[in-house]
């Protein structure tokens, strides 16, 4: 055993020491080669081999630039890119989400690409996707991935309770309190109370119901009526006991696990859950319709960026790797790897997303996707209805009094 | 005592005098580096947060400038953070007076000698070993409302708590939070308690059996009395690391639901990595180090106060 393990030990620093000489000889060398580290976050397992393997195809295919993939997990992505850019050891290129996209840029700490682009680069992508990253008339990334999301229902407990698949909120509750009825392990629909992205879930009925999270008169729109009536609107649902037990106790994934385990009729939920589903519950049949609606059709988009930092001393380099990675066919990879929604054009037409129809109902939703706003305190706003809709879901406020101090937050927030 | 017992032969004057004040030269000379490398280790990160407390800092710890007060008046103006301060005192008090009651007793238990004590002395330090972040977690799955053991005990007991979502009200959620950090507090009070019980001479007890004394007596005039320098140990510590735990509230909650389960620690995190306030979150550290310098300094004078008393 030990003498085994030496081995392997003695074997992984011959490596590493072999690795650093060849880098140090090959960047040293007579051809200076730029190097661009390049960091990820896993979406999946596949999310870092994926990219390896296309930095190896591109470190081949040319001499001038050579490719360092990094992978990291999602929860240590920001954090860990705080420390590193602090300290300055952050990398050429990283990838993040776009919500912490706005903060980094006011702060200095990446580079607008508008300049480094190549022509007509800007124009193979979905627009929406595109426009997101922009802040202050800059562009500052590139939407890495993009997601919509639609309204996961149980085909046997529909079928069990009688009812049809809602298209709309008053639907949703009937539907919802038959398949309560049927008993008591078994709950109609899910509404999520805690945890990363529980303002998301409010947003689904905020944005059916008219309502937006900004204004037209350029502040909150968090206390605005339909906000109050997207609110009225869970609260129906939890005071009649058609949700599952204990609303503010449940996170996105306390959700997903009941549907997975078939205790719950309908969740609403992005693509992952689709694999989710096909690992943990096979035989599992469900379908994925739109966000029911009240006076709108509309769904929550998020977009993943991917940034050039702006200590990088290889600005230019990097954009060649990121035009390199966003080409058709590496996207088209990409996004058949991971199950995301086309951020390219010439994704769109693609029998992938548009025949399978667990994919096809996210593809026709993210034309009415809305986002959230990019401001440099989105995380602080968010906690703050947090907040709000938890005393307003438990009936410790009127869901008006609790929604304007939400908005006072968030308007105070955004004169910082 | 021993110093002046071995030093019979030296004049009778100096005896009491010259002797302890070259010690003392000599100790401090000794422990000088010992105290040189604590206050670089220790006063850097204690200066650095109190700099940038009074700075204006963005959230990759860039100075943009100078503040004053401005981030202590951000938080004392924020209500979550007088909601948090108080939650911080009910948390404090209740899991190190929860642990204190729990730990005597299982001390005073363990400290008999009893067929298979060593088996149950590991039992009660096994929650020591494991990491606090996995007992959290454990624990949130056990009281998980749909899935957990909780209530599928509960219910197979006859009881109505199927289904029944421990966490989603922030009073059952903070009161299993507490438990669980008493769980994990009693480890180590009990070590230091039978430390204590294992200081006390026998010959105490003996006498007073003696003399007639009950077994309840000795245990509320000696023993009882005799633990008290542990107690305080014990307290002192304590409260100094309940008031700064992080992983159970945080794994458990998240300081929710609405803000209600959240201490100055939970708030301070979010503030600095949430959202990017390194600046209010110093502020909030610098409350905090005072708050706990307060109670070191009111402990040791009260303590002080009896043992002069006594």
């Amino acid at each position: 055993m030990s003498i085994k393990k030496a081995g392997r030990l003695s074997t992984a620093i011959c490596s590493i020491v072999g690795a650093t000489v060849l880098m140090i000889g090959t960047s040293q060398g007579v051809f200076a080669k730029d190097t661009v580290r390049v960091r990820f976050a896993e979406y999946s397992t596949k999310t870092g081999p994926f990219f390896k393997d296309l930095a190896a195809e591109f470190n081949a295919s040319q001499d001038d630039i050579e490719v360092v993939v990094e992978h990291l997990p999602w929860p240590e992505m920001q954090q860990q890119l705080i420390t590193d850019i602090s300290a300055g050891t952050a990398p050429d290129i990283s990838h993040m989400a776009t919500r912490w996209m706005a903060g980094f840029a006011v702060d200095g700490a990446l580079a607008p690409i508008d300049d480094l682009m190549s022509d007509n680069f800007a124009d193979t992508f979905v627009p929406t996707f595109l426009d997101l990253q922009k802040v202050e008339g800059q562009t500052w990334g590139l939407p890495i991935a993009a997601s919509a999301r639609g309204m996961f229902y149980n085909k046997d407990l529909l079928e069990q309770a009688g009812a049809a698949v809602p298209t709309n909120w008053e639907e949703t509750q009937e539907a919802a309190a038959k398949i309560a009825a049927l008993s008591d392990e078994i709950y109609g629909i899910g509404v999520q109370g805690a945890g990363l992205d529980t303002e998301g879930y409010w947003f689904y009925s905020l944005w059916t119901h008219g309502g937006d999270i900004v204004g037209p008169d350029g502040k909150s729109g968090f206390a605005s009526e339909a906000a109050v009536a997207a609110t009225q609107n869970y609260i129906d649902l939890i005071k009649s006991g058609v949700t599952q037990p204990g609303v503010l106790g449940a996170n996105r994934e306390d959700l997903q696990n009941l549907f997975t385990a078939g205790k719950l009729g309908i969740v609403l939920s992005g693509p992952w859950l689709n694999a989710q589903l096909s690992q943990e519950a096979p035989d599992l049949k469900y379908g994925i319709a739109e966000i029911p609606m009240a006076t709108d059709r509309a769904t929550y988009g998020v977009t993943d960026t991917i940034s050039i930092l702006a200590d990088s001393e290889v600005k230019e380099s990097s954009m060649k790797v990121l035009e390199f990675f966003f080409n058709d066919a590496n996207r088209l990879a990409f996004g058949k790897n991971e199950g995301f929604v086309p951020v390219l054009n010439s994704m769109a037409n693609e029998p992938y997303f548009t025949e399978d129809p667990n994919m096809a109902v996210f593809l026709d939703m993210s034309s009415v996707a809305k986002f959230a706003p990019l401001v440099p305190q989105w995380e602080e706003m968010a906690e703050s209805l947090k907040t709000s809709l938890a005393k307003a879901y438990a009936g410790d406020e009127d869901p008006a009094v609790a929604l304007a101090a939400a908005a006072d937050k968030m308007n105070a927030l955004m004169n910082e | 005592m021993q110093a002046t017992q071995t030093n019979d032969l030296a004049p009778s004057g100096r005896r009491a005098r010259k002797p302890r004040e070259s010690r003392n030269l000599s100790n401090l000379v000794f422990i000088l580096p010992s105290i040189a490398l604590s206050l670089t280790i220790i006063g850097y990160p204690i200066f650095e947060v109190l700099r940038m407390a009074v700075m204006d800092v963005n959230r990759f710890g860039k100075i943009r400038g100078f503040e004053g007060f401005g981030n202590f008046i951000k938080i004392f103006s924020d209500p979550v953070f007088i909601q948090s301060s108080w939650q911080t005192l009910i948390w404090t008090v209740s899991v190190v007076g929860g642990t204190v009651l729990v730990a005597v007793p299982v001390a005073i238990v363990l400290n008999e000698d009893f067929h298979g004590r060593s088996i149950a002395r590991t039992i009660i330090l096994l929650p020591w070993a494991v990491s606090l972040a996995m007992t959290a977690l454990v624990w949130r799955f056990v009281v998980n409302g749909d899935f957990g053991t909780l209530n599928l005990a509960l219910t197979q007991l006859g009881l109505p708590f199927n289904n029944h979502p421990w966490l989603a009200d922030a009073q059952s959620a903070f009161a299993i939070e507490i438990l669980v950090g008493i769980l994990v507090s009693v480890p180590f009070t009990v070590t230091i308690i039978l430390g204590g019980l294992t200081s006390i001479p026998v010959t105490l007890y003996e006498a007073a059996a003696m003399d007639g004394a009950t077994r309840w007596q000795s245990l509320r005039r000696i023993t009882l009395p005799m633990l008290s320098p542990f107690l305080q140990i014990a307290i002192v510590l304590n409260v100094i690391y309940v008031f700064n735990s992080f992983p159970i509230i945080w794994i458990m909650t998240n300081g929710g639901p609405a803000n209600g389960t959240d201490i100055l620690i939970t708030y301070v995190y979010k503030q600095a990595f949430a959202f990017g306030k390194l600046d209010v979150a110093a502020a909030g550290s610098v409350v905090m180090f005072l708050m706990l310098l307060c109670f070191s300094v009111l402990y040791l004078f009260m303590t002080r106060n009896r043992s002069t008393d006594g």
